[in-house]
């Protein structure tokens, strides 16, 4: 018998009121036991709350609650609970009840968002993804959205990477959007949690993802934008982290960039330039974290002259045939043994037709 | 079809009657009509019925039909039998007046018509010829001296001009196989006709022109008897011309085959795109599809317009094959009739699938067809109705059309090379950020417009990359389309020698148990293949096509084993696949 699973879930009370009836009544288990004529001195609530306060109140109604999370494996946590992650009790406007699926963010760790456009270029994302890995390689814990774009490269190179990471939702717990990150929704459940504060069933709504991004530098140390616009919503959850005292990192971008303008700007304004991901790590002061290991987790390749010629000319923008013919002036033919074999290698990748890109995680000589 | 039957069996009673003499009464159960026909020959040695052959087109061949005709006394009247079309039923009318005006008045008799087989529809205009001249044979007008072992082809004009048919070349080809010795075809179509061997075409102006031929063998006085009968005494329209055509030898070496004068595009003209160019040399060697993807202005078109002129030039078979598909569909210029040079044909993307694919009611040929031989370009490949593009895919395959109607199936060649080009995403700039501002799921949207399947058949797939300013300013400093069609000449050599006991012609045609004898890898060839799966995601097609396509490089170097680096070459012009198309 949870109360406070009851008072987390009843129609049209949220978590102001919820606030509110704590102050006055206490506990869950007192509002549950509080009589009518008590609650009907409530002014706070209109007559539609007071009746779903009252009528909720039946103990078939509880186990129905529970019996439907445990048939969908969700687990739940409340302010009232033991287990309510630390990082969030002090917010203001911190959520009553949060289900999960996995498991919550350690306390012991320190945790990153990595926040950043859904509609990101190909050197977010590998910036993204480098960041991320070198974070889970040093045991930090990744806080993100699950959304297309910077969000979902960033855990997924976090869960490739053996890491911990968490995906706040702004839809309910059972609803795996964007459809296409389902792989990864389904590897977050093993190697870290999905959390959101909605009913299990409720479908994504617009209303509803700033909303929960307050939840995402809520339970980081330190928010780290990957790539923003000058208007982008990853802005939001900087005011939220500003408010919440966090540390604010931005990756900076080439200064004629659209989509590094955010992140520029927000250098500016004084958030810590993160180049390397390094310099956060410093900044923060986590020392602990071993060095040496991530260093050895790099795949050393050994490039012969021309192969490294034509290696260097590319980068985490995607790079053109024309290009590295024109700026390696190798025969075109051998350029393109070339990036067959760099290819079968791994180290780099063929984004779209003919267009390349290196890809991280190796020690090139 | 009752009245029809009956009138048939009328006919043929008079004509069985009319060698015996006499009044004979004919019972007919079947029909359920009993039919009286009295028939009175009048004159001895006059005979009213008369048969001559004509061909009609049936998909891109043809066949051969027969044109009887019966004059017998009775109501005058013009009866034309034989399961027709409307416009042959229509001929009537036009035989009647063309007849007329070249002073032949039909006799106030009654005539009959018919053509058989008769479970064949007859459709087309090229029955006026052959139905005048069994009435003319009729009435005894013209000799029956070529008759037996010639052709009629032809649509009449009221003044008696004979006008054009379209697919003489079917028509001629089909009579000539089956031992006809001349085709009375409009002067129109004589040079086109006159491309078979081994049969005299003969170019007719007018009705007249034609009479006056076939009765050049016999003395006039033989037949003269009975003309004053039908012979009217006016004849204003027409002239005598009498100048009919001399009876020379069909021959090809007098029409033109122009090939190098024609090309006013060549691949020199192309800066920078190396890539690209040799991908096209790799798909004219092999006969492979390729598939262009670049912004736009990126030359994709220029590219595949000139992959053509990099073909070998077409034999006078593959000529004569691709010119009686053109001929069905009346596209062959009176005064070229052979196709020379390799089509090229690059519908816009508003296309329907029937014209494309071929169809209709009447099954006309489409553009996969008119492509036979050569290279059908879909540019903007995304834009074409995703359906119609999804018909591509058996004549890929096939190298043919099966079209199934009510009244038979058609059979057209499609042995076509599928050359396609698109934009990477809406906007064409993708993955160029800067420039490019659609989102991932409008890019994935853009190329889920075209099938997985559909792209696995691609052999080859090459960026068509933007022209930097140095490009556009030097002057055509890349090989010349005849410098890169010796060696694409050469690729074919090998090819054709190596398949020349199999069914196989090119590389692209290769199917597995092909791909297991003539794509043998090397130990390091495998070892690399290997890894090229595992890495690079390919599927099974995938594997295949990169072995066809190796294959085809190595001819083009011409080694006798793949080597690593064809193989390479190959992978690196590996399809996309869709899965993988992510930022």
């Amino acid at each position: 018998m949870n109360y406070s699973l009851w008072l987390g879930t009843i129609p049209g009370i949220g978590r102001k009121k919820i606030k509110k009836l704590r102050e006055y009544l206490g506990s869950s288990k007192n509002i549950y036991h509080v009589s009518e004529k008590d609650i009907d001195r409530l002014t706070f609530l209109t007559e539609k709350d007071k009746e779903a306060l009252k009528s909720s109140r039946t103990e078939q109604c509880l186990e129905e609650k529970e019996r439907f999370l445990k048939e969908h494996s969700i687990s739940f946590v409340t302010q009232e609970m033991e287990e309510y992650p630390k990082r969030l009790i002090p917010l203001e406007d911190a959520p009553y009840l949060i289900y999960y699926k996995g498991r919550l963010p350690r306390e012991d760790m320190p945790s990153i968002a990595m926040i950043g456009a859904r509609n990101s270029t190909p050197y977010g994302e590998a910036a993204a993804r480098e960041f991320s890995w070198y974070f889970s390689k040093h045991g930090i814990q990744i806080i993100s959205g699950m959304a297309r774009g910077i969000d979902g490269a960033s855990q997924m190179s976090a869960i490739k990477a053996g890491g911990q990471s968490f995906g706040v939702l702004g839809s309910g717990i059972e609803v795996c959007y964007p459809a296409e990150n389902i792989t990864l929704y389904q590897k977050l459940k093993e190697q870290g949690g999905i959390l959101s504060e909605y009913a299990p069933m409720t479908k994504p709504s617009p209303g509803y993802f700033p909303l929960r991004n307050r939840i995402i530098s809520g339970l980081s140390d330190v928010v780290l934008v990957v790539e923003a616009k000058e208007r982008s919503g990853s802005l939001i959850t900087v005011e939220y982290a500003l408010e919440q005292g966090k540390e604010v990192f931005a990756i900076p971008g080439r200064i004629n960039d659209v989509a590094s303008k955010g992140c520029n700007h927000l250098i500016f304004e004084g958030a810590g330039m993160a180049d390397t991901p390094e310099r956060i790590l410093e900044a923060m002061g986590w020392k602990n974290a071993e060095k040496g290991e991530e260093k050895q987790n790099r795949t050393k390749v050994r490039l012969e002259k021309n192969e490294m010629m034509v290696y260097s000319c590319l980068g985490l923008v995607p790079t053109g045939l024309e290009k590295i013919i024109g700026e390696t002036k190798l025969p075109p033919s051998e350029i393109l043994q070339i990036l067959v074999q760099l290819q079968m290698q791994g180290i780099i990748r063929e984004l779209s037709k003919n267009q390349y890109i290196i890809e991280g995680g190796y020690e090139i000589r | 079809m009752f009245t029809e039957g009956a009138q048939n069996v009328k006919v043929c009673a008079s004509v069985c009657q009319k060698r015996q003499k006499g009044v004979f009464v004919l019972c007919v159960p079947s029909i359920g009509v009993f039919l009286l026909a009295t028939i009175i020959i009048k004159k001895e040695g006059m005979r009213l019925y008369s048969i001559v052959h004509t061909a009609a087109v049936h998909g891109i061949d043809s066949c051969l039909i027969s044109v009887e005709a019966d004059i017998s006394n009775g109501m005058p009247v013009f009866d034309l039998t034989g399961m027709l079309a409307k416009e042959v039923k229509e001929s009537k009318e036009r035989v009647r007046t063309a007849m007329k005006n070249c002073g032949f008045s039909l006799p106030a008799k009654r005539i009959t018509v018919n053509l058989f087989p008769a479970d064949i529809k007859k459709e087309g205009s090229g029955y006026d010829l052959p139905i005048a001249t069994a009435i003319l044979r009729g009435m005894n007008q013209i000799s029956d001296y070529y008759l037996k072992d010639s052709i009629f082809v032809g649509e009449l004009s009221l003044n008696g001009t004979i006008n054009h048919v379209n697919g003489m070349l079917s028509i001629v080809s089909e009579a000539q196989k089956a031992g006809f010795r001349r085709c009375f075809v409009p002067k129109h179509d004589e040079k086109e006709g006159a491309l078979i061997h081994g049969i005299q075409t003969i170019g007719v102006r007018n009705l007249l022109e034609l009479v006056t031929y076939l009765n050049k063998e016999k003395s006039r006085s033989e037949y003269s008897k009975n003309q004053e009968i039908f012979i009217s005494s006016s004849n204003p329209i027409i002239e005598h011309e009498n100048s009919y055509n001399s009876e020379k030898e069909s021959d090809l070496s007098g029409l033109s085959r122009e090939d190098d004068q024609r090309e006013d595009i060549d691949f020199s003209e192309i800066n920078g795109q190396y890539i690209a160019k040799r991908a096209c040399e790799i798909a004219a060697a092999g006969r492979h599809n390729l598939l262009f993807i670049g912004p736009p202005g990126s030359g994709k078109t220029m590219m595949a317009k000139r992959i053509p002129t990099i073909l070998p030039a077409l034999t006078i078979e593959e000529s004569l094959e691709i010119s009686k598909i053109y001929s069905v569909l009346g596209l062959i210029q009176p005064d070229h009739p052979l196709i020379a040079r390799r089509p090229f044909r690059m519908p816009h993307h508003s296309i329907t699938s029937q014209a494309l694919i071929g169809g209709g009611t009447i099954p006309k040929p489409g553009e996969v067809s008119l492509a036979h031989h050569g290279i059908l370009f879909l540019d903007e490949l995304t834009e074409f109705d995703n359906r119609t593009l999804e018909m591509l895919r058996q004549p890929l395959e096939d190298k043919q059309v099966i079209i199934s109607r009510m009244n038979g199936s058609f059979c057209y060649p499609a042995g076509f090379q599928l050359t396609a080009a698109m934009n990477p995403c809406r906007c064409g700039y993708y993955p160029d950020r800067s420039r490019c501002s659609c989102s991932p799921r409008e890019v994935s949207h853009y190329l889920n417009r075209i099938s997985q399947p559909l792209l696995d058949r691609m052999d080859l797939c090459v960026e068509a990359s933007e022209v930097s300013y140095q490009d556009i300013k030097s002057e055509g400093s890349g090989e010349s389309s005849k410098e890169i069609r010796k060696r694409v000449e050469a690729a074919h050599e090998i090819q054709k020698e190596r398949y020349q006991t199999m069914r196989y012609h090119f590389n692209s045609d290769l199917d597995i148990k092909g791909l297991k004898k003539f794509c043998r890898l090397t130990k390091e060839g495998e070892k690399l293949m290997e890894t090229a799966f595992t890495q690079l995601h390919l599927s099974a097609r995938g594997y295949h096509r990169i072995l066809k396509v190796s294959r085809t490089i190595a001819d083009l170097e011409g080694k006798e084993d793949i080597q690593v680096n064809h193989l390479k070459e190959a992978v690196f012009y590996r399809t996309v696949d869709k899965k993988f198309w992510e930022g």
